[in-house]
């Protein structure tokens, strides 16, 4: 069965689809990699580290900027995948985007985005039917939705301390203070979303 | 809107008009705002160079305010696109440091700073302006000085300023219209013992950093603190004779080198807040 979600985002336009996905002990990070490298048009998606995920909201932020880039014609990379990746960062070294939230031959688990729209040479882009067979075909792993509970235990918080610049001072503040987990993991992607938002300026 | 005093058919008739015409028509949205969402966006605040939206941001249960500062056909396109840019910047800089020390302002959600917008956190809760007034009209003809709700209130917007002013922000426009008083996370509906006397109740986060700086003179801070005073003389004459002991109590318990600012603040009150007589 089918476990690629559709999302809808709050101010997008529906001629954009978003699709998402979550798979767990992949086994074959390597050929996603090569595919990646090699930019076989077949393999247009976001890979993320799921590691380098706070929450599913942190993840649909960074779709959100690409989705905006690619909209007002402001895309800084090749694609909106790849916009995707950078749009992750709080810098705006393309290559450490990729190292830091792209998959590398050690990645266990990925998240998956896919977005498509009605272009000139493509006037109907896949469906999801298509997009899931495609994923399912190449990527060796458990599919499960992307919520916060299954991407909780994955988080490498040091990882994402370091690259939001949450070190020497904020992590450390909210690690102290006596909170429930949801609640400081939510307000570390609210200092992510921030660190994103103001990418390299 | 239609006020109470206003008859049924004066109303009626706005209501029609505003359906007819609804608010945004009147005004050009920037392009992400044309798209759909769960709450359209729905103006609630227009100042001179932007105005604010309350809407949705990336999933139908996260509201926001969302703030755009439109082209200015007075000004030369590329003059304008490069301060309202550096304005954008400026003011989601700020608000992220804020939050960074952990001062109460609303998060960052994400912004186009070529557009000219910035969408951040929602806060829940009314300005103090909103609660004070109705909370000393609760009170008319009492003497109110003494008031242990208000003084702790005093107390609470000083604290949160001198918080501020530690971290190196000076917020530009302090009024008590930008200081929102928000349900605390530990008010339970068990405490709510009468209307007015709650009103007071929660927690402070400051709103409205579009004239803040990073700014760590002793002149900007005493400045900041004298538009707070006279935004109390003037919204709220009967509280006034709290600022100087409670609020400025408050504000000294935050921050450390508060004795410096409170003496130029002296000096400030003789003379107003233009130290240079000019502009």
């Amino acid at each position: 069965m089918s476990q690629l979600e559709t999302v809808t985002l709050e101010h997008l336009p529906p001629s954009h689809k978003i699709y998402l996905c979550l798979f767990k002990d992949v086994q074959n990070p390597d050929f996603l990699l090569t595919q990646l490298r090699s930019r076989n048009a077949d393999f247009e998606y976001a890979f993320i580290d799921s590691t380098s995920l706070i929450s599913r909201l942190h993840l649909l932020a960074a779709v959100f900027r690409a989705v905006n880039g690619l909209l007002g014609d402001n895309l800084r990379t090749p694609n909106v995948h790849s916009e995707i990746v950078l749009s992750m960062s709080a810098s705006n070294n393309i290559a450490e985007a990729y190292q830091k939230f792209g998959i590398t031959s050690g990645t266990k688990h990925v998240t998956i985005v896919k977005v498509v729209f009605p272009t000139d040479s493509v006037p109907v882009p896949p469906n999801a039917d298509d997009v899931w067979a495609h994923l399912s075909e190449n990527v060796e792993g458990t599919p499960l939705p992307l919520t916060d509970d299954n991407i909780a235990g994955d988080t490498d918080w040091a990882k994402m301390h370091k690259v939001y610049k949450m070190n020497g001072g904020p992590a450390a503040r909210l690690d102290k203070m006596s909170l429930d987990d949801k609640v400081r993991r939510k307000e570390k992607e609210t200092l992510a979303l921030g660190g994103m938002a103001l990418r390299g300026t | 809107m239609a006020t109470a005093e206003s008859t049924g058919t004066e109303a009626d008739e706005q209501r029609q008009h505003q359906q007819q015409q609804p608010q945004t028509s009147s005004y050009p949205l920037p392009a992400i705002l044309t798209y759909p969402a769960s709450a359209p966006p729905h103006l609630v605040a227009q100042g001179a160079e932007g105005r604010v939206y309350k809407t949705t941001y990336l999933v139908p249960d996260l509201q926001c305010a969302f703030k755009y500062r439109p082209p200015k056909p007075y000004r030369h396109p590329i003059l304008d696109q490069r301060l309202t840019r550096q304005r954008i910047l400026a003011e989601a800089r700020v608000l992220v440091k804020c939050r960074q020390e952990g001062v109460p302002v609303p998060a960052v959600y994400g912004l186009d700073e070529n557009v000219g917008w910035l969408a951040m956190e929602w806060i829940e809760g009314e300005p103090v302006r909103a609660k004070l007034n109705q909370w000393l009209s609760s009170r008319a003809g009492e003497d109110v000085e003494s008031n242990q709700k208000l003084i702790d209130l005093m107390v609470k917007v000083g604290d949160v300023v001198g918080l501020l002013h530690k971290h190196g922000i000076v917020h530009g426009d302090l009024t008590t219209s930008n200081l929102m008083l928000r349900p605390s996370s530990k008010m339970g509906a068990s405490e709510v013992k009468s209307d007015t006397d709650t009103l007071l109740d929660g927690d402070i986060a400051v709103i409205d950093f579009g004239l803040a700086s990073q700014a760590t003179q002793v002149e900007d801070r005493a400045v900041d603190l004298y538009v707070l005073e006279r935004a109390f003389a003037s919204t709220h004459p009967r509280a006034e004779s709290l600022f100087d002991q409670w609020l400025l109590s408050g504000y000294k318990s935050s921050f450390k080198q508060a004795p410096v600012v409170l003496k130029r603040l002296e000096e400030v009150r003789m003379r107003g807040r233009k130290r240079s007589m000019l502009g």
